[in-house]
């Protein structure tokens, strides 16, 4: 179903765009302030085009000659600013476009500023599935070997979006290791039909992660 | 400015919504020779989704029983001389996705990989953000 009002579609609460120049073999990091009332959960997508006619993830994009990501980047967030990181393993130079977007965490209920756009594009288009967001929340996973897990029952394997927080910041989980934020131990996420299931080693430090989960 | 999470719908906010899933494998056979300081790599892809879509993703392998999410994951392997195996899951065109396992072998000789086959799969499901 296009539209259910047993569940919410999920609503974008920050959009930004910028570019960062990147000399050889060097890298680039930038902050900005986010100017919300809350720490975002923020994502990103980027290209070397400006265009965005191929999109990566952090850490997609062409390799270099050891089969490592040639062009390295990351999105996270600290109290009022969102931090990006860029690397260029290449050796000529190369500019980079970034596509941050945002949602709310779950300990939040903040008003916030209009993402729409409006005019140009439909605010809602049947075309279009919506994610709904069948729920949200917060698990804290403490210090040492531990294991929480997430029902979500769905009899399914659900989207799942995941952020972690430390005292570092609030960053998107999109490895299964998630170093280098938490020290060098390691922590794992399964999802499966029933769970999501976090287990972290004896060295690892505590955690708290953030999860919305989708219906479809 | 509203409170967004008062509503089950709110033209104020941008949405995001669903796009393709699709599962890919690559296998890393066991026997491989590879040469000092080289590496060996296996590629699978797939066409997945529209122009800018973002996707997430969940890797597998067949001697585990979990799933774990990530674009990445690293298993080590070997006995006689310890190698990782590198999996991960790139784009490599507006629409195509790429699931790699790769062998960079640290040693200056070679080394031949451990144990049978093992297959790694990625399940990946993509959502259009408010950009595309």
């Amino acid at each position: 179903m296009v539209l259910t009002s047993q569940y919410p579609l999920d609503k974008v609460i920050y959009q930004h765009t910028l570019s960062i120049p990147i000399p050889a073999f060097d890298f680039a990091d930038v902050n900005i302030l986010h100017g919300l009332a809350f720490t975002p959960l923020v994502r990103m997508q980027w290209s070397t085009d400006p265009n965005f006619t191929t999109a990566y993830g952090p850490d997609g994009g062409p390799r270099d000659s050891t089969g490592s990501p040639g062009y390295q980047t990351g999105v996270y967030a600290i109290g009022n600013r969102i931090f990006v990181t860029t690397t260029n393993r290449f050796a000529t130079p190369v500019t980079l476009y970034i596509r941050i977007f945002g949602f709310m965490p779950s300990n939040a209920n903040a008003s916030v500023p209009s993402t729409s756009v409006q005019g140009a594009k439909f605010v809602f288009n049947t075309a279009y599935n919506y994610m709904k967001l069948f729920s949200k929340g917060i698990t804290s996973v403490p210090s040492g070997s531990a294991v929480r897990t997430v029902n979500h029952g769905l009899g399914y394997i659900p989207t799942v979006m995941l952020w972690g927080e430390n005292t570092l910041g609030t960053f998107p989980f999109v490895f299964n290791n998630v170093f280098p934020f938490s020290g060098s131990g390691e922590f794992n996420i399964d999802i499966d039909t029933q769970n999501v299931t976090y287990t972290a080693d004896s060295t690892f430090d505590p955690i708290v992660m953030h999860h919305r989960i989708y219906l479809d | 400015m509203t409170r967004p999470e008062s509503f089950i719908l709110n033209s104020d906010y941008a949405s995001i919504s669903n796009d393709g899933t699709g599962t890919l494998s690559v296998t890393f056979p066991g026997s491989v020779v590879i040469p000092g300081s080289g590496s060996r790599e296996f590629t699978s892809s797939i066409d997945i989704g529209v122009r800018g879509a973002v996707e997430l993703s969940q890797i597998s392998s067949s001697r585990m029983g979990k799933r774990y999410v990530g674009s990445v994951i690293s298993v080590n392997r070997g006995s006689v001389d310890p190698y990782s195996i590198a999996v991960y899951l790139g784009r490599s065109s507006a629409t195509t996705l790429t699931l790699v396992a790769i062998v960079v072998n640290p040693y200056n000789t070679s080394i031949t990989t451990e144990g049978t086959a093992e297959l790694f799969t990625a399940y990946v499901k993509t959502f259009i953000p408010p950009f595309a």
